[in-house]
């Protein structure tokens, strides 16, 4: 699990000290697939906190969100439809409603800990 | 879960770097979008001062064109020289004084009444003698002899400038005394109507003339326009 975490450290060093190799006309269609890969990942840690987590329900859906959130904005721009503004709508909605789920979550597993602790002597 | 670790971490770190990119990507834009806006103000101050400089230039030119429009001030002193010239002003200096008087009596026996008066032009004749001898300024009986100056005969009386005088006659000139002193005296007229009439000349070493005063209206001659 710590790996993971350490490659992202790793990964946004390496972004922030190489130089740009992102064209800034892709910069529109990059954020949004990004945008797209945060709510895959509150989802897969909703997931995980639910223990349904699967890693390969994860790393597809992660791919294929941010590909076609890419996509669907680029056809969007080039019909004229702002799917952007859909897409950022969708996947906002979604992240903060993982997040409000996952601090729930994160709120029963504290409760029940402390409960533990507190039946451990008794 | 072990077995898709390393994919995870694959993943995480295209994240992370893709991430990094991005914030890097939008910070460039923003300043890019701010050097573009500082740019356009730039242009919009340029602008602004060649419009302004060109205002200016209108500005200028206009008020060229309003002084080229507006009547020049009176040349003021070719006016004064003008009014000189013309006889409108008083002027003084040494010159000769000329009576001329009905002679009370005939000089010569048989002699027509008509030799005993002064004539217009006894009084032409001087005024022309006088002119010719240098003469700058004339005045019969106080009447500027100008351009318009006429001298005729109008019964017993003679009509200078319009106004009738009779005998006598004091012409004043100013100018050269001893020419026209000399003018005087070798003229043969008169030298001759001397003889008949009281004619006496004298050289002033001070005289004043007055101005014309008469009317300054020409309804006939306009003035031609010089090229």
């Amino acid at each position: 699990m710590w790996i993971v975490v350490l490659a992202l450290i790793v990964g946004i060093l390496a972004g922030l000290h190489f130089p740009l190799v992102v064209p800034a006309s892709l910069a529109h269609y990059l954020s949004i697939a990004l945008l797209a890969v945060l709510d895959t990942v509150f989802g897969g840690l909703r997931a995980h906190l639910e223990h349904r987590f699967d890693p390969l329900t994860f790393i597809t859906g992660l791919i294929s969100n941010a590909v076609l959130a890419a996509l669907l904005t680029y056809f969007g721009d080039k019909l004229g439809v702002p799917l952007y503004d859909a897409a950022l709508f969708a996947f906002g909605f979604r992240i903060f409603q993982n997040l409000g789920a996952i601090r729930h979550l994160l709120l029963v597993r504290w409760v029940r800990h402390r409960e533990k602790l507190h039946q451990l002597p008794g | 879960m072990r077995r898709w670790t390393g994919w995870l971490a694959g993943l995480a770190l295209v994240l992370g770097f893709l991430l990094a990119q991005q914030a890097a990507v939008e910070a460039r834009l923003a300043e890019n979008a701010a050097a573009q806006e500082g740019k356009n103000l730039a242009y919009l101050i340029t602008r602004a001062v060649e419009g302004n400089h060109a205002l200016a230039q209108e500005v200028a030119a206009e008020q060229a064109a309003l002084k080229a429009a507006s009547p020049p001030p009176p040349p003021t002193a070719a006016l004064a020289a003008a009014r000189a010239a013309a006889g409108l002003t008083p002027v003084s200096g040494p010159g000769v004084v000329v009576s001329m008087e009905d002679a009370q009596s005939p000089r010569f026996p048989g002699e027509p009444p008509d030799f005993e008066l002064v004539h217009d032009q006894y009084v032409l004749h001087v005024v022309a003698l006088l002119s010719a001898a240098g003469a700058r300024a004339i005045a019969i009986n106080g009447q500027r002899y100008v351009a318009t100056t006429a001298i005729f005969c109008a019964g017993p009386t003679i009509r200078i400038n319009g106004v009738p005088y009779g005998s006598p006659f004091v012409i004043t000139a100013v100018g050269p005394p001893a020419a026209m002193l000399a003018a005087l005296n070798q003229d043969v007229d008169v030298q001759g109507w001397s003889e008949l009439v009281v004619l006496q000349y004298h050289a002033a070493s001070s005289l004043t003339i007055p101005p014309y005063r008469g009317p300054l209206e020409f309804p006939w001659a306009k003035p031609a326009r010089s090229a």
